[in-house]
């Protein structure tokens, strides 16, 4: 409380005060008339023994007093927070333990002063200034590394264990600020290194932030890698730049060279760089990926002798390789409406490059006109289903009679294609399909999926009529039919397409394949797909599927037609290519990221060929990357996901996990999957002072960031609690009882009496 | 509710999965050369590897069975027909999910009525699309046939009419009666073509089978054009078109 007072007058009615005014004025002129004739020394000496006596007659009659405010200051809270993470304690003897996992910090450690010592002493030096704060404020001190934690004040300059592992900085003024409502101002020792969010912009606050600088310590010498900038996905067999960015201190000027490589550890491209003295250094690396899936890579820079530390000279970083496009070779026997909507179909997905070749005028067409005033070019069998064939993905025969455009040794190709480089299949119905394409006896039988049994005597091998479509069981959960998760809804649906006309004859399901939908009227198969080799394959034996994408109304009217259809093909093609989210095998990795000396889990979800969870399969995982390859231990956590403890990682660098799966004594699948393995701690990363993140911040929030000798902000600081108060009431106390002004007046004026008696 | 018009049985049916020539089937002289389309279908049938349905379907306007049918003709010698607007929402939405549409104007006069008409009912069915000369460099003359001269019976216009969407043209209109140049039986034609005669009926023949291989095949001539530099290296050329 700050008492202030002021001068009062307890009888300070102004009727009153006026009539005692002028009887003091009549008094005193009368009395100076009155002294006429008298010596003027003397008459003055009289005049000023009246005014002393009225004027204690007037104290009588107001009876001054002293009046007293009654102040308090309001006392919001003022936030001192020390960031107690381990980067404050490099260089420090308190590093020593982070120095163990990397020896070259050890010499520095040795060498000087830490910012941990440095915030300790500033936090020593200026207990006085906090306890004049704390007339006006509410301090509370805080530390904080991987959150904040409220200390009190003798702790705040003892502070020794500056281990924290992390150090989400923003997050946690954030959090500060919320606990605290009404926070006036932060005082922040920090070497503003947020770990969790690295490089990003600091918020705005709703209470100054003040960041202690301590800019006379030498910044430690080191490089680091600060980020890898990579695309959200590469594709496969095109090249991809990854940019990283190198920060150095002390070591400007210097060429530096940066590397990435593969998670074998196969250099795949290096680049050098001459570094900058201030900021930041970009490396571009460019290098081209061979495979698809979740890839790992690491990437490193020379590490120099007398560096701070070298575990920042290496990074890591995943890369989901995927196709660049899909490219499809569609071949055709006539133009129908089936290859139309199908070319619409492929030729509107910006994932797939098609190329399609159409047979328009076969050998039995009438030939009047003369080649030059046609449009027609030969088939080029030879370069697509020899020299080009290993560039497509997946190849569709639509209504194709091969027999006079395709030698059967080109046939051979495209089954190897299938079996032997993974590549997709499908073969579309029509009259020229299967049986009537004469495909019985070629290689293309060895992929389908389904057997082309003997032909009845003169019987077709296309039948053209209704076809009575339904989903089997697989069909309604499998992927590439499933509209609506639940099968029953499902294969409603289905039905509900409007129907189709048309069906190749003589065909049964091979045991491998999965008959997907089938014609009700006598359970021929319509849809199935089969696993060949290492490829796929699917046979549609009907060649009215276009009639999904042009109905009138019904189920699938409007964009719903449309939608029914590219659905279809959609996934069907991303089946045939192994699209990884279709696989039947799929690992993952539930925690965020894998860290250096943590337990991290590895699941795996396990579908049949009809997508179904497989219960009680066996499960084969090595993991590598964390010393000798291991054997993971499945547990079946529900029907179809497996769960394994991955061993823990000493280090950071690249993990990879294969994992092959057996039920009933068949294979099920494989997958296979590279991960980061990140540092146990971001803290060493980067070290010495970030002074752009603290300049950015102070800015951010209203304050200034200052010099640990600079004793203005904690002043202002003072200064503004000062006059930030509140009058809470007030105490009058009488200066003088009412006799001791009323006897020297009855004095003076007896004086006065007396003394112009005798002077008369 | 569709129709199917005696035509000549080559193969045997198997429904409309394949190729049919659907004709809109409207109040008025909606089929002025009665015998031509049949007689067209036939020689599409010899002349290239479509196998087109013997029959000809009609379309009453409004029917749902338009959908059954990705190609619709619309003839007229005199007026276009007035469509109530079910029927031309439905032509919209036809158009819209990827059906054709080949409008023939059998007067044989420049700007005639139907051709108006024509225009008129596209152009409010698709407000903001243009119908159009096709340049010379169009897919439609390159096809199957190159074409260099636009035929019919008469030569009432050197190009053909259309409108695009996306990277396709669904609507084709024809001023010069290209129909009445197939019209007749085993006995003859039915019109001279003027002033080209047999050549000019040739050619029409073969614009038309450009008509019915551009429905069915969209931009495919102009995506080969692109092939040998996609296919690099393609040396030797093996194999029947």
């Amino acid at each position: 409380m700050i008492p202030l007072r002021e001068l009062v007058f307890l009888n300070a009615d102004p009727a009153w005060m006026l009539a005692a005014g002028l009887v003091a004025i009549i008094s005193l002129a009368s009395g100076f008339l009155a002294s006429r004739g008298i010596d003027p020394r003397k008459r003055f000496a009289l005049f000023l023994l009246r005014f002393a006596a009225l004027a204690f007659v007037l104290a009588v009659v107001l009876r001054p007093a002293e009046k007293e405010d009654i102040s308090r200051a309001k006392r919001p809270p003022l936030a001192v927070i020390v960031d107690t993470s381990k980067s404050m304690a490099a260089n420090s003897p308190s590093l020593a333990e982070a120095a163990r996992s990397s020896p070259s910090l050890a010499d520095t450690a040795r060498s000087s002063p830490s910012l941990a010592d440095a915030a300790r002493g500033w936090l020593e030096s200026h207990k006085p200034e906090f306890e004049r704060l704390s007339r006006y404020y509410r301090p509370v001190f805080l530390r904080v590394d991987e959150s904040p934690r409220e200390i009190s004040g003798p702790e705040l300059s003892q502070i020794d264990a500056f281990s924290g592992s992390s150090t989400p900085l923003s997050r946690s003024l954030e959090a500060v600020g919320k606990s605290y409502p009404g926070l006036a101002a932060a005082i922040l020792v920090s070497d503003g290194r947020d770990t969790v969010n690295p490089g990003s912009q600091p918020p705005s606050m709703a209470f100054p932030v003040y960041p202690v600088a301590f800019s006379e310590r030498k910044q430690p010498n080191d490089v680091w890698i600060e980020t890898v900038d990579t695309p959200p996905v590469a594709f496969i067999r095109t090249p991809v730049d990854i940019q990283v960015r190198v920060g150095a201190s002390g070591f400007g000027g210097r060429n530096v060279t940066a590397r990435v490589c593969d998670a074998d550890g196969n250099v795949l491209k290096s680049a050098a760089a001459r570094l900058e003295a201030t900021g930041e250094t970009a490396i571009t690396l460019s290098f081209t990926p061979n495979r698809t899936g979740r890839k790992a890579y690491s990437v490193d820079v020379t590490t120099f002798p007398g560096e701070a530390s070298a575990a920042n000279n290496s990074a890591q970083f995943g890369l989901n390789v995927v196709r660049d496009k899909t490219r499809v070779l569609l071949v055709a026997g006539s133009p129908t409406w089936d290859v139309k909507f199908l070319r619409r179909r492929l030729a509107q997905d910006p994932g797939i490059d098609l190329i399609t070749f159409l047979i328009l005028r076969t050998p039995m067409d009438m030939t009047l006109v003369p080649q030059n005033e046609m449009s027609l070019i030969p088939f080029p069998t030879k370069e697509l289903f020899s020299e080009e064939l290993p560039t497509f993905d997946v190849v569709i025969f639509d209504d194709f009679n091969f027999g006079p455009y395709v030698p059967v040794q080109y046939l051979e190709n495209v089954a190897a294609f299938v079996k032997n480089s993974g590549g997709g299949f499908a073969m579309i119905g029509g009259e020229r399909s299967f049986a009537g394409g004469g495909y019985g006896n070629t290689p293309i039988a060895g992929i389908l999926p389904l057997s082309i049994g003997p032909s009845a005597p003169g019987a077709k091998s296309f039948e053209p009529a209704d076809v009575h479509a339904a989903l089997t069981s697989s069909g309604a959960a499998h992927p590439i039919f499933q509209w609506i998760p639940d099968k029953l809804e499902n294969r409603m649906f289905f039905e509900s397409l409007p129907g189709m006309t048309g069906m190749n004859r003589f065909l049964t399901a091979r045991p491998e394949a999965v008959v997907l939908a089938e014609d009700t009227k006598n359970g021929a198969p319509l849809a199935a797909v089969m696993e060949t080799g290492s490829g796929r394959s699917m046979a549609v034996t009907t060649d009215s599927l276009w009639r999904w994408t042009l109905p009138y109304g019904g189920p699938v009217g409007g964009q719903g037609g449309e939608g029914v259809y590219r659905d279809f093909w959609t996934r069907a093609i991303r089946w045939l290519v192994h699209d990884p989210e279709m696989e039947q095998v799929k690992c993952s990795i539930p925690e965020e990221n894998v860290r250096a000396g943590a337990r991290a889990r590895m699941e795996c979800r396990v579908l049949d060929r009809s997508y179904q969870p497989v219960g009680g399969a066996k499960l084969r995982g090595v993991l590598s990357g964390s010393g000798k390859p291991v054997e993971l231990r499945w547990i079946e956590k529900e029907a179809g996901l497996y769960e394994a403890k991955m061993p823990m990682f000493s280090s950071p660098g690249i993990g990879r996990v294969m994992v092959d799966v057996e039920s009933g004594g068949m294979s099920v699948g494989h997958d296979e999957m590279e991960f980061t393995v990140a540092p146990e701690s971001d803290e060493l990363m980067r070290l010495g002072v970030d002074r752009k993140y603290l300049d950015a911040l102070a800015a951010a929030s209203g304050g200034r960031v200052f010099e640990a000798e600079d004793a203005s902000v904690l002043k202002a600081l003072e200064e503004t609690g000062k006059a930030d108060t509140e009058i809470i009431g007030s105490r009058t106390d009488e200066i003088w009882p009412f006799w001791r002004y009323l006897i020297p007046a009855i004095a003076l004026f007896s004086a006065d009496w007396w003394l112009r008696r005798r002077w008369r | 509710m569709a129709a199917i018009l005696p035509g000549r049985a080559v193969l045997a049916a198997s429904g409309p999965t394949r190729f049919a020539w659907a004709q809109l089937k409207y109040a008025g002289s909606w089929n002025p050369n009665t015998r031509a389309a049949a007689r067209f279908v036939e020689m599409i049938e010899r002349r290239t590897s479509i196998e087109p349905m013997p029959e000809i379907a009609t379309i009453v306007p409004g029917s749902e069975a338009l959908f059954e049918y990705p190609f619709l003709c619309i003839s007229g010698r005199a007026v276009f027909p007035r469509l109530d607007s079910a029927a031309a929402d439905m032509i919209r939405r036809y158009v819209e999910r990827g059906g054709f549409v080949f409008v023939d104007d059998s007067t044989g006069i420049p700007d005639s009525g139907f051709f108006e008409g024509a225009a008129a009912f596209f152009g409010s069915l698709f407000p903001g699309r243009k119908i159009s000369p096709l340049q010379s460099d169009h897919t439609l003359y390159q096809s199957f046939y190159l074409i260099r001269e636009i035929p019919g019976r008469k030569v009432v216009r050197p190009f053909m009419f259309g409108m695009d969407m996306d990277d396709t043209t669904p609507l084709i209109i024809c001023q010069n009666d290209l129909l009445g140049a197939f019209d007749g039986d085993a006995s003859g034609y039915t019109h001279q073509c003027e002033p080209g005669g047999e050549r000019q009926r040739e050619m029409s023949f073969r614009m038309g089978i450009n008509i019915v291989m551009y429905a069915l095949t969209g931009n495919y001539k102009k995506e080969q054009a692109h092939i040998p530099f996609i296919l690099k290296r393609r040396k030797g050329i093996q194999g029947a078109p």
